[in-house]
């Protein structure tokens, strides 16, 4: 019989079912933030919620376990996007936050090019609130997705870091999104990030690849807009290190420069 | 050319700024948003019900003035072309 690991995620309820006894800590461990307290008998929850599974053997090495606890995040991911498509305008992107306050910077890139690099490296001291996927709904309201980090081995797999252990937290408060950064990395560019301002039809045309599900979406590209309006606009920043980005992140969500770190 | 008809695809959604405009088309595998400028706009809104080449590029000449140091019917076949290719228009009669 499977353990019920019950998440939250992107607003929704993900049961993941785990075969395998040796996965059930290691899967609460990687996905403390996401930790659903609702009662999981309760027939509501139970309708609306989505069921994944990760299945392992006694036999298997460390690297399968590890493949196995890749392949969980990316069904996780699948499936809370499935459910807020047509829903939340939902961006490739990582996601801090002003503890405080709950100001939200998203930072838009396609995956592998930086969003879990730049978490990692700007989130401690920040509220963390997703390196893969933000979901934004009326208001400017995130949905965070304070999923496990995907760090690269040396081996080449990847292992399926739990936010705590980066020193990443959630913020106190409700996160609303205040800016909007396409980001790109590129090694020639000095030590300050080149930034600078696209106007909305630009913004729209150059987010759209990184947009999941865009079409489901009531307007879409009104609600798109209306995101990318709500946010200040959109930024294209840039950078050549991630850590150069610090003062633009800061100033976004309401820190001041030495705060943000 | 003479006798060239010109129609707009119809396209998912369409968000017009002062600056032209964006368009969500569906392509295979999922969808993708184009960019236009005002030249793009301006032509695939004239070609809504389909037009000939002459009348587009005398509405579209009329609508945003004259090209200072440009041909406007060259103007015109140019974003024509750019938008067909981008599977947008549909041409039909004499090729441009």
């Amino acid at each position: 019989v499977p353990t019920v690991v019950d998440l939250r995620v992107l607003g929704v309820a993900i049961r993941v079912e785990v075969a395998g006894p040796e996965l059930v800590e290691p899967v609460r461990n990687a996905w403390h933030l996401c930790l659903d307290p609702a009662d999981p008998t309760a027939v509501d929850a139970s309708a609306e919620r989505s069921t994944v599974s990760i299945t392992s053997h006694p036999t298997d090495s460390p690297i399968e376990r590890a493949r196995a606890l890749q392949g969980l995040t990316q069904s996780v991911t699948a499936a809370a996007i499935r459910r807020q498509a047509g829903r939340a305008v939902m961006f490739h992107a990582g996601a801090l936050a002003n503890p405080q306050t709950g100001a939200a910077v998203a930072y838009v890139a396609p995956g592998g090019t930086g969003k879990t690099t730049l978490t990692r490296v700007l989130g401690p001291g920040l509220g963390y609130l997703t390196d893969e996927t933000v979901a934004v709904v009326e208001d400017q309201r995130i949905l965070p997705y304070p999923k496990p980090l995907s760090i690269r081995r040396n081996d080449g797999a990847k292992d399926e870091v739990a936010p705590g252990r980066l020193g990443l937290r959630l913020p106190s408060v409700e996160p609303r999104l205040a800016a909007l950064l396409l980001i790109r990395r590129d090694p020639g560019v000095g030590a300050e990030p080149d930034v600078v301002h696209l106007t909305l039809l630009d913004a729209l045309a150059a987010l759209s690849p990184e947009v999941s599900s865009l079409a489901r979406l009531p307007s879409p590209l009104r609600s798109l807009a209306d995101v990318v309006e709500g946010a200040g606009g959109l930024l294209k920043a840039t950078y050549a290190e991630a850590a150069s980005m610090r003062p633009l992140v800061a100033e976004l969500i309401g820190l001041p420069v030495g705060e943000a770190s | 050319m003479p006798g060239t008809r010109v129609a707009a695809r119809p396209v998912l959604d369409e968000l017009v700024g002062t600056d032209g405009s964006v368009v969500l088309v569906e392509v295979s595998g999922g969808h993708r948003v184009v960019r236009l400028s005002r030249l793009g706009e301006t032509v695939r809104r004239r070609c809504s019900r389909g037009v000939e080449l002459d009348d587009l590029v005398e509405q579209v000449s009329a609508e945003l003035g004259p090209a200072p140091g440009a041909d406007a019917r060259e103007l015109v076949i140019e974003a024509v072309r750019s938008l067909v290719a981008g599977g947008l228009l549909d041409t039909s009669g004499p090729a441009l």
